[in-house]
């Protein structure tokens, strides 16, 4: 099936001036940045409009745009409703932010806080688990790109992948995580207003009744409430998504970033509005059977179906929408993910003398590096976006206990958050790849919670809140 | 079990008429912020 509907002269056109609006964006933003602080927080000084814009953007990523249509397409009505439920990780992060912020003003990473809360044998597997995930969004997100670019356009992959990796590096780089934030939020009233455009004329132009019809009639397993798959896929992707948000630094740098007493309710607001948004952008690859159109790659579903309804407008409008969803999740995990490898790994392991100048320059060259590992991960398109994403929800749910436990309880000690993030992601990975990705985070997450809770019975350290100060 | 096109439409309905509240509420909040000089 020819895909292409946007002609690559205006595919360039639309990267090449959001390109260059980015970056002077970031830079003009990034010109008073003078601190470690400064760059890699904000100043720690964000308010409750770009905090909760912020974290509703980061969110939704390439993998709501694209990947919500995917599973609908796979899943039906489940797979739609199993991707919203990733909302719980934002509205349950909500008091974690506070918590966080109270146990921790000064922290910088996740890092800091498992190393200081657990010591360093549970700190070295909880790098390992979130340089994992971090790599397997970087890549999902790169991918993203390209395959977007190339399938609306007929652009290369590889050049569409290199341009929106090369301008959310340039613009991090320049601005630091006030350049994210505030791209963050113009990019969410973007992609807000162009989901919501794409909804309400494939609405009026095919009609709801016409798609359930033609569902109904042509695939109803995508209908049914009781899709085994689908249903495992639901608790799946609850588990999932909670465990991506409570163990990623993207997350925890916001809670550190945001204002005093803001974090709680910028996290319950973001979830509370990214709830709908999977619905919005998923129920219109139900509109598959209706259309007669039977994607070669699934990933691709939603971007095909609004451009076949919508034509060329379609397309425009799905291209800057996924082009904004990507940047504005691939900039903050950029920035994350540097501070992690600066102020962990650089600062805790190689050079642990490091002034905070040092550690500034470190984070720079960090963001270029990362965005070249990234870009060599992506070279090669290895495989469809949910398999990229889904093999990460095996480490990531592993985490949570662990998580939740450190910071509310001084009971748990750090041989067994350690074997409980190791025993987890060990369970996950064989889950996924022995039954299917639909149970990895599941089960991970299931071994993690009964190692911590043998631990809390046979365990009593009495852990000093102040050590985290 | 299908889901009947009544609850179909509802669901749909529902999430879209969130979603357009989205980005009114988003403004507001920066209008707000940046008026009382909070954005940052």
């Amino acid at each position: 099936m020819n895909a292409v509907v946007l002609s690559t002269e205006w595919a360039i056109a639309i990267v090449i001036v959001f390109g260059v609006l980015w970056v002077a964006f970031g830079w003009w933003l990034g010109r008073n940045n003078r601190t470690l602080d400064d760059f890699m927080l904000a100043g720690r000084n964000v308010g409750f409009a770009f905090a909760s814009a912020t974290a509703m953007a980061t969110w939704i990523t390439s993998n709501t745009t694209l990947l919500a249509p995917q599973l609908t397409y796979e899943l039906g009505v489940w797979g739609m409703l199993g991707y919203s439920m990733a909302a719980l990780g934002l509205i349950l992060f909500a008091p974690l932010a506070k918590r966080i912020k109270a146990l921790m003003p000064h922290g910088y990473t996740c890092g800091d806080f498992i190393r200081r809360r657990y010591g360093r044998v549970a700190w070295y597997v909880f790098l390992i688990v979130a340089l994992a995930y971090s790599f397997g969004w970087l890549v999902s997100l790169g991918m993203g790109g390209g395959i977007l670019i190339s399938t609306l356009s007929g652009l290369d992959y590889r050049v569409g992948m290199s341009a929106i990796l090369f301008i959310c590096v340039c613009y991090t780089l320049l601005g630091g995580l006030k350049a994210v934030i505030a791209t963050d939020f113009v990019q969410t009233i973007i992609i807000l207003i162009g989901v919501i455009l794409i909804a309400y004329v494939g609405i009026s132009k095919l009609g709801l009744e016409e798609i359930h019809t033609a569902v109904e009639a042509k695939s109803p397993q995508l209908l049914n409430l009781l899709f085994p798959a689908a249903l495992m896929f639901l608790f799946n992707n609850i588990f999932f998504g909670i465990g991506e948000i409570f163990h990623s630094n993207v997350w925890w740098s916001r809670a550190f970033a945001f204002k005093d007493k803001i974090g709680k309710k910028a996290f319950l607001l973001a979830g509370v509005l990214w709830l709908p948004i999977p619905i919005v952008t998923g129920f219109i690859a139900l509109a598959a059977p209706a259309l007669g159109l039977y994607p070669a790659s699934s990933d691709m579903v939603g971007p095909l179906i609004a451009a076949k309804i919508l034509g060329g407008v379609g397309a425009f409008f799905v291209f800057i929408v996924v082009f904004s969803a990507m940047a504005s999740s691939l900039d903050s995990l950029l920035a994350a993910t540097s501070d992690l490898i600066t102020k962990d790994i650089y600062g805790g392991i190689i050079n642990k003398n490091a002034d905070k100048e040092k550690l500034l320059k470190v984070s720079k060259v960090s963001i270029v590096i990362l965005g070249v590992i990234t870009w060599a991960l992506c070279f090669p398109r290895i495989d469809t976006l949910a398999a990229i994403l889904m093999i990460t929800g095996a480490f990531v749910a592993s985490t949570i206990w662990p998580i939740v436990f450190g910071l509310y309880f001084r009971r748990l000690n750090g041989t067994v958050a350690a074997l409980a993030m190791a025993g987890g992601s060990a369970v996950g990975l064989t889950l996924y790849f022995q039954v299917g990705y639909y149970v990895s985070a599941l089960s991970s997450c299931v071994v993690s919670l009964f190692v911590c809770l043998i631990g809390l019975m046979a365990y009593d350290e009495k852990f000093d809140w102040k050590r985290l100060q | 079990m299908l889901v009947t096109y009544e609850w179909f439409e509802v669901l749909v309905w529902t999430a879209l008429g969130l979603s357009t509240l989205a980005p009114l509420v988003l403004l507001v909040l920066a209008l707000i912020d940046w008026k009382k000089e909070q954005l940052w």
